[in-house]
Parts: C-alpha cells; structure tokens; sequence
C-alpha cells in the first residue's frame, strides 16, 4: 500500500521554506506525529474552507457535521457503543483532568485512588493536587520485574476506601502496554471507577473497549491517531460519577439556565474545534482503512529492528529491548541524553526527545531521574530511516 | 561573530532558565580558543562530532563546533549581565578574526 504523506503533497510551498523536510526523520512520534497522512491535511482545509453546520439543523445540504462524523468513527475505531459515549477535548491531558477532578468533586469526602508508576504528568499532577488539598489518598502501584503493571498488584492495592484508579494504558517512556482488559475487570470488580489513559496505544494497537471494563478511557488526536494538536477526548461508560466542571452555550435548549446533563454536551461547552475533529476522524479512517494487519507488523519490524542496533552496542543502555509499541528509550555511557538528542538533531537531522518524558516517576527508577533519549515511531517511519539511525548511533558511539 | 536571535529553551524549576542562542557564523576552534581565558572550556568528541561546554561565574553555554545554534543556561536575574557578557564575548571573537 503506498503511504502518501502530508509533506510530500505540500513539498512546493510553505512548508519546506525554513528546513529541507526531505532528509528530516522524524522519531519524535510519542509526542506528536509527523508527518500526517494527506487525507488528514486536506480534511482540516476543507473544514476551514467551508461554512460550519448549523447545531441541530440543515441549512445547506452537504455540509458535515464534524462532531457527529467524528464521535461515530471513535466508535466503531474502539468498538464501543453509542457514539454519544465519546467526548471531545483539547488532548489527552484536558481530558484527564475533566474526569480525574470531575469524579473527585462527586465525592464529598476524601477516598482513595490507585494509580501506576508509568503515569504521565497529565495524571500524576491533577492526583498529587487532590492529595495536597486532602481530598484522596493515594497508592502508586510499581510495574513488576517485567515492567509490566500486573493485575494482582491491583488488587492487592485495593482498600476498603478505594473509589477511583488511573491506569497508563501505554507507556511513554517503556512502551509497555497494560492488560487494560484484566485490570478493568479486577477494578470493575471491587465497584472502584476506573480511567485508562490510552494516549500512547490509540491508533498503535487495536483496541475494542467492548470488550474491557472500562469506565473511561481517554486518547488524544494528535499522536498515532494522525490527528492535529488541540483535539482529543474520551470515552464515558456512565456519566453520572463524573460531574461536569465547564457550563456554557451548547446550540439548544438556550433558554434553560442549567447545562444540558447528557452525553456528550454534559462535558463540552462551546464551539468545538472543528478543523480538529476532521482532522482526527481523517486519521482514523486512513489508519481503518490501513488495517491492523498492516500497523502493527511494520512497527514491529522497525522497533526490532533499531533495538537489535542498540543492543548490540556495549555503550547503549536500551531500557526496553521488546516494547510493545515502537518505544526505544536509551542512555551512552558516560553522555548527557541531552548532547546525544542535540548531536542527532543538529548534525543528522534526526528527531528525538530527551529528558524525563513528563513521566517523573518511571524516570526515577529506569534512570534515577536523569533522563535518557527516546526514539518513537510510527507507521510512516521507515526501515531505511531505522538503518539510516542505527548506522548514525553506531558512528556515535564507536 | 553575531547573535542573530534568542528565544527560551526552558525554565528549570531552580529559577534558572536556559536559551537558545543563533549565530551568525558556525562556533570554531577558533572560537573555543579566544574564549578560554573567560571561563572553562571542555570538549567532549561524540563519534566525528565535538560538543563543548564553557563555563563561568555568570552562565553555561554548549554547543557543537561547526554548528550555529548555543545553548546559554543561566539565573533569571542575570539576564541583563549575560547579555552584556555575550555580547563582548562573541564581539571581541569578530574582531579577532577581522
């Protein structure tokens, strides 16, 4: 299948006016994708370019009403039931707070939240404000030997006082991906309100939340959905044990001075972000019609690929050899991550990302806080940039 | 030898902040040279590539030699101070070279 992407298609205009985007490999992907499928591009200028749809009517024939278009492909992408189910944010982090601080403020007194060590910033610090205001008290669960978060450690983390568990679904840093079904089960189980944070496995594994336990579990657009940054969102099972803290015009029921309680306007107010959410429902269409036959096996190959590199390098501390999802975080003996990242960036053009990952706490036990540099692909990645890279670091640290 | 333009890098959370700094002209030997009697200089070769570190009562700077792109780490209220630095600093390199 031929990958058309976004730079090649705008190679002529302003893109490529400040850097040859031609040599460029791109192994920031963790953080934000690029480049994006052509489809994905032309979407947000067509949703730029043309008048909105009016909430609730047909004025104009033709027009797309974004928001339906987009909760309808979250669904069938994620296998959940009605598209009234998701919600959208600006990204992941948006979300996390939306529900983290929503389900807290239903709770009158304080309780107790079970979270992970492979947790990002995005939940680590909402959770570390509830803790410092009183309001929950909280267990990190460590990921076993493995570096796996195990069911059983869940469950043994479980107390009387338990209402709440945040779960990294994927990691940043590991690329180790939890068994969301297992532990939504073992949480689900105990009556505890469980939140994955799938940020870093939408798009890259597939996922059928059907099949889960789930209470909710957030993505965000702008990594391996292929989306554009600003949008993201989340999936509700039930919405009444998170309240919702935004109010504001929704399109109807103008009259009444209370915020609509249904799904999904209980949790959005305002315009939403339309070229966005075109944008996101583009990527998922080119990654549903690319396959999960395809997907996961070319990362695979890559992520196999650059690891056997790495560990073939005595100076290389490669911190996962089998990741999940094409994940390589690694150190050289004796170098600053950082020198490392600017020798990559600067002199080969190769992106990546050094320091803690906004991941703190699985920093402070993969690298005692010192931070390493992270390759992430993507399937628009490609084996000769995967040699291209392993020859690079090879000449490194030779 | 010019500062073309300055933007933040980043803040670090002991009130230093750091800055990316675009030259004019790639940093050289010659460079790391003329600026030895100012601070500590220190190299560090990564395969064919040398990254340096200069140090002083003021700030800390890296880079890499042929590139033009510093970076300049220092407290927030010595911003004033550094800049003056930097500009004597890569001025008296021009007229070294000149």
């Amino acid at each position: 299948m031929t990958r058309c992407v976004g730079y090649l298609v705008q190679e002529s205009n302003f893109i490529v006016e400040h850097v040859n985007l031609k040599h460029l490999i791109y192994l920031n992907n963790a953080a934000s994708t690029w480049p994006k499928p052509a489809c994905v591009l032309n979407a947000v200028a067509q949703a730029a370019s043309l008048p909105y749809l009016e909430s609730g009517r047909t004025t104009l024939e033709g027009l797309v009403s974004y928001p339906d278009e987009g909760r309808e492909a979250l669904s069938s992408f994620f296998h959940s039931g009605d598209p009234s189910e998701w919600v959208f944010t600006s990204n992941a982090t948006d979300s996390l707070n939306i529900l983290i601080h929503g389900f807290a403020a239903s709770h009158d007194s304080p309780f107790h939240v079970i979270t992970t060590e492979f947790e990002h910033n995005a939940v680590i610090r909402p959770l570390l404000s509830l803790k410092k205001a009183g309001k929950i008290s909280l267990t990190i669960v460590p990921a076993d030997s493995c570096g796996n978060i195990s069911p059983d450690s869940i469950a043994e983390a479980i107390t009387p006082e338990t209402r709440l568990g945040v779960i990294n679904h994927g990691n940043n840093v590991t690329g180790a991906v939890q068994d969301i079904r297992a532990i939504s089960r073992v949480l689900h189980e105990d009556g505890v309100f469980s939140i994955f944070d799938g940020s870093q496995t939408a798009g890259q594994i597939p996922i059928s939340l059907s099949d889960t336990s789930a209470d909710a579990f957030v993505f965000t657009g702008h990594k391996y959905l292929f989306g554009t940054p600003g949008i993201g969102g989340f999936f509700l099972r039930t919405p009444e044990p998170v309240l919702p803290l935004k109010q504001g015009g929704t399109g109807f029921d103008s009259a009444s001075p209370d915020h609509p309680g249904e799904m999904p306007v209980r949790f959005e107010a305002g315009t939403p972000n339309f070229p966005g959410i075109a944008a996101l429902t583009a990527g998922i269409r080119y990654l549903s019609d690319t396959g999960f036959d395809q997907i996961p096996s070319h990362l695979a190959e890559m992520s196999r690929y650059l690891s056997g590199r790495l560990s073939d390098l005595d100076a290389v501390t490669l911190y996962n050899p089998d990741p999940d999802t094409p994940i390589l975080s690694f150190n050289v003996s004796g170098t600053d991550p950082e020198d490392i990242g600017l020798v990559l960036g600067r002199r080969y053009q190769v992106i990546t990302r050094t320091g803690l990952h906004c991941a703190p706490w699985i920093h402070q036990r993969l690298t005692n806080g010192l931070g390493c540099v992270r390759m992430s692909l993507s399937y628009l990645n490609t084996m000769d940039q995967c040699r291209i890279v392993g020859d690079i670091i090879e000449e490194l640290v030779a | 030898m010019k500062i073309v333009k300055s933007r933040v890098s980043s803040k670090c959370t002991d009130g230093a902040i750091v800055k990316e700094f675009t030259l004019d002209i790639p940093v050289s030997d010659i460079f790391l040279q003329s600026i030895q009697s100012k601070g500590e200089v220190s190299t560090k070769h990564l395969g064919s590539n040398v990254l340096f570190t200069f140090s002083c009562d003021l700030f800390s700077m890296k880079g890499m030699v042929g590139d033009t792109i510093v970076y300049i780490s220092h407290r927030k209220e010595d911003t004033d101070a550094v800049q003056s630095f930097l500009s004597l600093l890569f001025g008296e390199h021009s007229k070294l070279c000149s």
